[in-house]
């Protein structure tokens, strides 16, 4: 299965962020998207999901043969699209084992029942693995968590739902270098043959714990590059701005 | 713990001094007028006319469930005693509407069948809540039930009242009056979930002593128009109280409520904090208020309100109020009106929860800190199983 | 070490892990879980003259103890060719730290 964006364009308040972005992710690749801040990589991330402050102008986007862009955002988050955010909201009044256990029931298939039992157990371990104490299950989601915190929750619903594919959207910013490697070890633990990802970061940090098979490199609404993880040792040697006048002069050119 | 049965519940014979508060209030009752507009407190909700209601009085089906353990430390039985009367005389200068007379008469005509008074004795703790459940069960029919609650010096008690009950069309008038001996500690939920085509008119007052606390928990979710007003006064030194509201209001339903926090003796804390969720054409009005005596000095006292409106055309007025007469005193109020926000709902969707499912996940969390269950104290389940009925009539959508 | 055949018409008592396994099947239908997960089952007492299951509810005045009661009656009896009793008991008095930490978590209680 794989994840195909063809031609997406999207705007919000009238101004086209996304100019035509294609990219493929096939299940079993990690794949990094970096670009300077402004470039809208995290629109991508939000257009993915759906989030319905943008507004979709062109292009398809397929999960397995389905236009997910006809899709509720729910719809699409059924069909295995996992998003980290990068600024999680807090939801006061909802504790995280409540919201995650019922997250988990709408993964089954119709008719399925969760095996409380096991959901808790596999829950503590993977609470273990990403070193949080067990007592979040019991707190308000993300209500009074640091950074790291929010990081490492996003993280846990991931492990919780195991998604096809998970966007990624700048889950390294902000974080040390403790909390850094225990995200990576997140998306690391899901790596095979039924799991694709997108790392969108600014900084190649992250990508030094997390390799990525194939590298795109996003300006000004489009991607201006792809190409094997070399291309970060580029960036981060050379910065973006020789693939800012790149840009702008294949621009200027069409 | 056995269900008191009807029969084994005290029944207590007329106190003396009923005959003559009788007349007072018919007295009283020649010069009041229905509540109207011209009324402060009445003119932000269409209360009926008194035309428009029905007349045919009818008995509610009343039941209580006490623990076994605790049947030394209760004393329960229909009617009124001494003590049960002097608290139904003290506030009859607040009402001040033909309708709260006519309520007191009726109770006091038929008071075996409208009335309960439940007394927790001397220093005794209960292990479990008393819950008093009044039925309403006849349609175009009014009622009148009224519950005395007097918690001795130094016990503990969590007494809790429901009003329910389906039939079209019914008119219920309720009330409360309840005491706090010294060092005492009550904590009392009133919880009305009728028939959406119902009235509800509710008043109570509880009175506090000395270093007594009050801790008051108001749902209020059915009925077309409930219109309450629950007040907390401090008689002595170190009264804590704690008033804790939820309404909601959907389809045409209209929520009044006025948290009275009365301060009629120094050195006291109040707190209060309702929340409202309306959706449809529903509407409710807050309008709680703070009221300070002139020789209440060195009090403590805040109001909250907070409102969450669900749809455009649904409607929550906050105007709560100070009357503070005596400069020394710490007192304030906040509300603040707020929407689902899009952002929590966004983030519960791409979970895979839908649309009309993480609204009512929203909803639930919003209101759960009003619930009250402080000290671990878990509402009683009337509670959920109203709150059920409104998270049901949302969006009309699946999923 | 002979063995004995149990005679056609005797009855045999269920075993406690029979019992429990009937029990899980009996849900307290206003909460959807199971009354063994909930801790509203205080004693089973089994012999050859008969099963007891001595239960409680959530609440006082919770409505559905005729409910629960024959449901206890009819599932064990799928088990026990003995008879079968159930008993509504109000010592102690029930609460939340009895469920087991899977109706807890259900519930949203902490865990």
């Amino acid at each position: 299965m794989e994840l195909r964006i063809h031609g997406l364009h999207a705007s919000i308040e009238g101004k086209e962020i996304l100019k035509g972005i294609d990219l493929t992710l096939p299940q079993g690749e990690i794949h990094a998207l970096m670009g300077p801040n402004g470039s809208g990589k995290s629109t991508l991330a939000n257009v993915l999901m759906g989030h319905p402050s943008y507004e979709v102008t062109g292009g398809e986007v397929y999960m397995d043969d389905i236009d997910i862009l006809s899709l509720e955002p729910y719809q699409r988050a059924r069909l295995g699209l996992f998003l980290a955010f990068q600024y999680p909201v807090e939801i006061p009044g909802l504790t995280a084992g409540k919201f995650l256990k019922r997250a988990a029931e709408l993964r089954l298939e119709d008719g399925g029942k969760l095996n409380v039992s096991s959901f808790i157990r596999e829950l503590r371990a993977h609470m273990d693995f990403l070193e949080m104490d067990h007592q979040f299950i019991n707190r308000y989601l993300n209500e009074g968590f640091s950074g790291g915190e929010k990081k490492r929750m996003e993280m846990l619903q991931m492990l919780a739902l195991q998604p096809a594919f998970a966007v990624l959207d700048e889950t390294d910013s902000g974080l040390d270098i403790d909390a850094l490697k225990i995200v990576s070890k997140g998306v690391n633990s899901l790596k095979g043959p039924g799991f694709g990802a997108l790392i969108i970061t600014h900084y190649q940090r992250i990508l030094n714990y997390i390799r990525p098979d194939r590298v795109h490199v996003m300006v000004g609404g489009r991607i201006v590059r792809s190409g094997g993880p070399e291309l970060v040792e580029r960036l981060e040697k050379d910065g973006y701005d020789w693939l800012k006048s790149q840009a702008a002069a294949e621009h200027a050119k069409v | 713990m056995r269900h008191l049965d009807m029969a084994t519940g005290v029944r207590y014979s007329a106190p003396s001094g009923m005959e003559t508060l009788t007349d007072t209030l018919k007295n009283l009752e020649k010069t009041a007028r229905w509540p109207g507009p011209s009324m402060e407190e009445w003119r932000r909700s269409a209360f009926p006319k008194e035309d428009e209601l029905p007349r045919a009085a009818g008995t509610p089906l009343i039941s209580w469930e006490i623990a076994e353990e605790d049947q030394d430390a209760v004393v329960i039985g229909y009617g009124i005693d001494d003590e049960a009367l002097a608290l139904f005389r003290t506030d009859l200068a607040d009402s001040q509407t033909l309708l709260d007379y006519r309520h007191r008469l009726d109770i006091l005509s038929r008071p075996g069948s409208t009335a309960v008074s439940i007394r927790i004795r001397k220093g005794k703790v209960l292990s479990r809540p008393v819950v008093l459940r009044y039925s309403y069960r006849g349609r175009d029919t009014r009622y009148n039930a009224h519950t005395f609650i007097l918690c001795e010096q130094e016990a503990d008690a969590r007494v809790v009242e429901i009003h329910d009950g389906r039939a079209p069309e019914m008119f219920v008038t309720a009330g409360t009056h309840a005491s706090c001996g010294p060092g005492s500690r009550l904590s009392h939920e009133l919880i009305q979930n009728l028939d959406d085509s119902a009235v509800f008119a509710y008043q109570s007052l509880a009175q506090t002593g000395r270093d007594a606390s009050y801790r008051s928990f108001e749902g209020q979710f059915g009925s077309r128009i409930a219109k309450s007003r629950m007040t907390a006064e401090c008689l002595d030194k170190g009264g804590d109280v704690h008033m804790n509201g939820v309404y909601t209001a959907r389809g045409n339903q209209k929520k009044d409520l006025k948290p009275v926090q009365r301060h009629s003796s120094p050195r006291c804390a109040s707190r209060s904090y309702y929340k409202g969720a309306v959706q449809e054409d529903g509407a409710t009005v807050f309008q709680g208020i703070i009221e300070v005596a002139k020789g209440a000095f060195e009090t403590d006292a805040y109001l909250s309100n907070k409102n969450l409106i669900l749809n455009d055309g649904a409607r929550a007025d906050s105007i709560p109020n100070l009357e503070i007469l005596n400069n020394n005193v710490k007192c304030s109020h906040g509300s603040t009106t707020g929407t689902l926000r899009e952002d929590e709902l966004f983030y519960l969707e791409s979970r895979g929860i839908g649309r009309k499912e993480g609204r009512a996940m929203l909803i639930e969390a919003y209101i759960e800190d009003a619930l009250g269950n402080e000290q671990g104290r878990e509402p009683h389940p009337a509670v959920y199983e109203a709150l059920a009925q409104f998270l049901k009539n949302g969006e009309s959508e699946k999923p | 070490m002979g063995k004995s055949q149990p005679s056609p018409n005797r009855k045999k008592a269920p075993t406690e892990s029979q019992i429990l396994n009937a029990l899980l099947t009996v849900i307290d239908p206003e909460i959807g879980i199971n009354i063994v997960d909930l801790g509203l089952v205080y004693a089973v007492e089994v012999s050859e003259e008969g099963v007891d299951v001595d239960f409680t509810l959530t609440y006082p005045g919770c409505p559905l103890g005729d409910v629960i009661q024959s449901d206890i009656i009819r599932a064990v009896s799928e088990v026990s060719s003995v008879p079968v009793g159930a008993r509504l008991v109000w010592n102690p008095p029930w609460h939340e730290g009895r469920m087991s930490e899977e109706a807890r978590f259900s519930l949203g209680y902490p865990i």
